[in-house]
């Protein structure tokens, strides 16, 4: 196979997987050899350039990794059909009549011989220990917290790679007994009685038109919670090129500080924690040659500390989620490249982080670089290994609950700035802390910004730490603040009939609606109700029911569906799920 | 509707100003109704705090003369009762027809079309016949981008492809709505590198018809206040016949518009007197935006109402009264100019100026003024909002010192 730089690495990963297979169809295998598994050290040996791969990977973009991803999974189902169909030839060949279980145990037994060379080893569950280091020194740690795994997770496949957060409301909307109406991926109107509400992505009627405003510019939300003694880092803005001004500044408000563009996307020309003058100046050079370095922009106050998303609902905080960056801890056994892809493997527990893998970037090359390794070290049993310096999620970042430990004066902070701001009873509060185990007196803490639209699965669906059903309380506070009683329903049995309007036949709409409810459990039907109108029963849990009806605002891929009308019926129950034709 | 240009060249503060009226007729329209909340709540409140984008916060004075509890928030003049999905849903022309419809109220003939379907929206028109409206689906500035009497194909397809291009500095910081949904697909480039509106973000085509415009004002649903007028005419006249049936229809579309503590309803009727029938009426568009200013010059007591019930508080003082306020403006850079451009503000308004503080490094700038409550009202709205100035603060926090009544 050899190497061939020229060639992407996607493209050359599948090169040597046909060399695999073909190699494994034309060499001699003997049914005894197969049915002890003793053909480790040969698959090694063909297997081994991936090692070689891997070695040589340069940075990736997202997609790619997810496609190398895909291809080890792909493979892996390919050769567990591969040796049942080897162990079923060489039974032929043998001319004895070999008992059907020693063939499975035969194919069995090899599957899990490639699994392992296959960089899909068996290994501990990934956990997370938090220990925070003030001024360097390393505190306490605290106990560890083991990965979550969501039974939710295949309920939600339909969705795709459709955003969860109208989902989740959605679900909790009909677990109420709502009837809903969507006329778009994001937006859906929830209705009972006399009493409806509009829901667009995570926008929800716990916020106003003047919160949003001040949510979405962080300027202003400095100048609204500054003067209300608020724990928002100093600082301010500048117009471009005013580098006088802005060292004057910074001595003025004392070093670290940050310098950032005013309408910063994804970090463009941040410096952080700049101590003296000539580390500003330079940082004005970074800034200058940066996409933005014509805009306006910020001095502030450095704060030290890791990044937190803390949901305040109806004035009481409800989760606290620590978003740590992509990391792996070493077992002492590993490799760093099989840690990634064990973490992978646990991660598509997760509905919210299934399509956010953690993937090798110039990011990762970076942070290896910096502590000497490369793919192939392994590190040392708990020494953790940072892979990024982003803390977002989907550059491979974790999401931990840590609501159970953090300090109530901290609590008290975010639920008193919420409270401070008008028409704001939903907010997703991003700060800095340094330890949030720690009173705020003692620890350095800064708030960020305000989020009346906060994404909701992160809290929903944690990596690690105890999940919190945030749209369950957002409904549940919506229905509190009009005077409604709550009405839940029975979560496992729920009876749904669903009409989808727009170009929804003739498409395969309901093959895709019957396939989809099939797999997740689903019993009723699905028929033409007429032209333009598919109309489905769904019997079954509200997880599965709730993500095919959003998913069904988008169909298979021909049908351009404009209104999905999900309305509670009371049926018998059906015996599995029928397709009328 | 065109745009509303707002050229430097023209910017109001290098004459005298001297009433309130004629400094309204200056302001770019996307302000005014701001500034007409503005100048009922400032003078009422104990202190005010106006932040970019044409957010104003007004604190209660108490009976100490201290501001307390939560302020009334007021964005673009759109009060903060109105919750934030509603609001979108309202700027969403398809997802409030479909909602209308639903219930049985008439709409008007319409069908939306992506960047992709120039053919489609061409038939279409055939189909309805001209003249034809043209409007984006979804609103996401504070105007409302309407390409009205368009009479044929040629000009259909050429305005559909032009307002479909995103000129350079199109949309200033004024007009982009604050709280709209961002738009989230890539700009389509075409050949010659000129950018326009994603291919997905559609466009809807709708027949105009000919009758009477009707305006309904709800608040906290029901009807506040009624107009109409020929559909070419500028002026609104209050609709003091109104058949019962109009009000009934209004109530039903505010209460299907639950959220939306006010209203503005806009249809085509054949007379407002006579009873809302099949075929008669249509209701064209909704919004959050009351419009109060373009009825301030001809119905100012009916305007005044309209205003009270938003701002929350009815003024114990006039417009003309005396009132001397304490300002600090943060994130100034320019200090120099700041305050030429601040004395030459305030001697256009005729208040009287003291700037008490100003220091580039920390970015303050603290002054008191005195002069008529109007005046004080647009010194601070015009530095909030960057209207007829180049320094440009962050934010302006405002103590009112002692007005008229003595308070």
């Amino acid at each position: 196979m050899g190497l061939r730089p020229d060639k992407p690495m996607v493209g050359r990963y599948w090169d040597y997987l046909e060399t695999v297979a073909s190699r494994l169809m034309g060499s001699q295998l003997d049914a005894e050899a197969l049915a002890k598994g003793q053909l480790a050290r040969q698959l090694k040996a063909w297997v081994e350039p991936t090692l070689e791969l891997i070695d040589n990977a340069k940075a990736l973009e997202l997609r790619q990794w997810v496609k190398v991803q895909r291809a080890v999974n792909s493979i892996h189902m390919a050769l567990k059909q591969l040796f049942a169909d080897l162990a079923r030839q060489i039974q032929r060949e043998g001319n004895g009549e070999q008992p059907a279980e020693e063939v499975t145990s035969a194919s069995e037994a090899l599957f899990f011989r490639s699994e392992r060379v296959l960089y899909l080893p068996e290994a501990e569950a990934p956990t997370y220990t938090y220990q925070p280091r003030l001024k360097d020194v390393p505190q306490e740690p605290s106990p560890p917290l083991h990965p979550n795994a969501f039974d939710d997770t295949p309920l939600m496949l339909p969705l795709g790679t459709m955003d969860a957060k109208s989902h989740l409301m959605e679900r909790e909307c009909l677990r109420q007994g709502f009837n809903v109406l969507r006329t778009g991926k994001g937006v859906f109107t929830a209705d009972k009685g006399d009493q409806r509400f509009y829901f667009k992505l995570s926008r929800s009627p716990l916020v106003s038109v003047d919160a949003i405003a001040l949510c979405t510019h962080k300027e202003a939300t400095r100048e609204f919670l500054a003067p209300l003694g608020f724990p928002v880092p100093r600082g301010r803005m500048f117009p471009s090129g005013d580098h006088d001004n802005a060292m004057r500044y910074a001595n003025l408000i004392g070093y670290p500080v940050v310098v950032k563009p005013a309408t910063g996307v994804r970090g463009i020309g941040v410096v952080p924690n700049i101590r003296s003058d000539e580390e500003l100046r330079s940082a004005f050079h970074v800034l200058e040659s940066s996409k933005l370095g014509h805009d306006d922009f910020i001095v502030e106050k450095h704060i030290f500390g890791e990044d937190y998303r803390i949901m305040v609902i109806g004035g009481k905080v409800r989760a606290a989620t620590l978003r740590a960056p992509a990391s792996v801890t070493g077992d002492g056994k590993h490799t760093i490249a099989e840690l990634i892809l064990i973490k992978n493997r646990y991660r598509q527990n997760i509905p919210h982080l299934k399509s956010r893998p953690i993937v090798y970037t110039e990011s990762t090359q970076y942070q290896l670089d910096k502590l000497g390794y490369t793919l192939h070290s392994v590190p040392r049993l708990g020494e953790r290994i940072n892979l990024s310096g982003s803390c977002n999620l989907s550059q491979g970042g974790d999401s931990v609950n840590v609501h159970h430990e953090m300090h109530p004066s901290i609590i008290k902070v975010a639920e008193d700035a919420v409270k401070a701001v008008p028409g704001l009873d939903y907010c997703g509060i991003d700060f800095l802390i340094e330890d949030h185990r720690k009173p705020v007196g003692e620890t350095d803490i800064g708030i960020c910004e305000l989020n009346a639209h906060a994404a909701i699965g992160t809290a929903c669906y944690p990596m690690f730490g105890e999940p919190v059903n945030v749209p369950r309380q957002a409904i549940e506070a919506i229905l509190h603040n009009q005077g409604m009683p709550l009405t839940p329903l029975d979560d496992s049995q729920v009876s749904v009939k669903v009409r989808v309007r727009g170009k929804v036949t003739g498409v395969g709409f309901r093959k895709w609606v019957s396939r989809h409810a099939q797999k997740g459990g689903l019993t009723g039907y699905v028929k033409n109700r007429d032209k333009r109108t598919v109309e489905a029963v769904l019997q079954g849990s509200l997880v599965a029911i709730a993500s095919l009806a959003t998913a069904c605002i988008r169909g298979p891929s021909e049908a351009l569906p404009t209104s999905v009308r999900v309305m509670h019926v009371k049926e018998p129950l059906h015996d599995g799920f029928t397709l009328i034709r | 509707m065109a745009s509303p240009s707002y050229d430097k060249g023209e910017r109001p503060m290098d004459v005298r100003i001297d009433s309130f009226r004629a400094l309204l007729d200056s302001l770019p329209s996307i302000a005014k109704e701001g500034l007409l909340i503005h100048a009922q709540r400032l003078p009422a409140s104990a202190r005010t705090m106006l932040l970019p984008r044409q957010l104003a916060y007004y604190y209660d004075r108490h009976a100490d003369g201290e501001s307390v509890g939560k302020p009334a928030g007021f964005v673009c003049g759109v009060s903060g009762r109105n919750l934030l999905p509603a609001v979108n849903f309202c700027q969403d022309i398809r997802a409030w027809r479909a909602r209308l419809e639903r219930h049985g109220i008439k709409v008007v003939k319409a069908a939306s079309f992506s960047g992709r379907s120039q053919r489609d929206h061409l038939r279409y028109a055939k189909k309805i016949g001209y003249p034809v409206v043209l409007k984006p689906v979804i609103r996401n500035t504070l105007y409302e981008e309407f390409i009205t009497d368009i009479s044929n194909e040629n000009e259909l397809e050429f305005l559909f492809r032009k307002s479909r291009e995103l000129k350079k500095n199109k949309a200033s910081d004024l007009t982009a709505s604050p709280y709209a949904m961002t738009r989230l697909s890539e700009d389509h480039v075409d050949e010659h590198g000129r950018r326009f509106l994603p291919l997905s973000v559609r466009y809807l085509l709708e027949k105009q018809l000919a009758g009477r415009h009707l305006r309904l004002i709800m608040a906290e649903g029901q009807l506040a206040a009624a107009f109409h007028k020929p559909l070419q005419d500028k002026v609104w006249q209050p609709a003091d016949n109104l058949h019962e049936s109009y009000r009934a229809l209004g109530e039903k579309v505010a209460k299907v518009m639950q959220g939306m503590a006010f209203l503005r309803i806009d249809l085509v009727v054949e007379d407002p007197a006579s009873e809302a029938k099949e075929g008669n009426h249509a209701v064209i568009s909704l919004s959050e935006h009351l419009k109060c200013y373009k009825l301030y010059d001809e119905h100012p007591a009916v305007t005044q109402r309209l205003l009270e019930l938003v701002a929350g508080c009815s003024p114990d003082i006039s417009l003309e009264t005396p009132l001397q306020l304490e300002a600090v403006l943060a994130g100034i850079s320019r200090g120099e100019r700041l305050e030429r451009e601040l004395r030459r503000t305030a001697q256009a308004l005729g208040m009287e100026l003291a700037i008490e503080e100003l220091d580039q490094v920390t970015g303050r700038v603290r002054f008191h003024a005195s002069g008529p409550a109007w005046a004080g009202s647009a010194l601070t709205w015009a530095y909030a909002n960057g209207l007829g100035i180049e320094e440009i603060p962050t934010s302006v926090d405002v103590k009112v010192i002692r007005s008229g009544r003595g308070g």
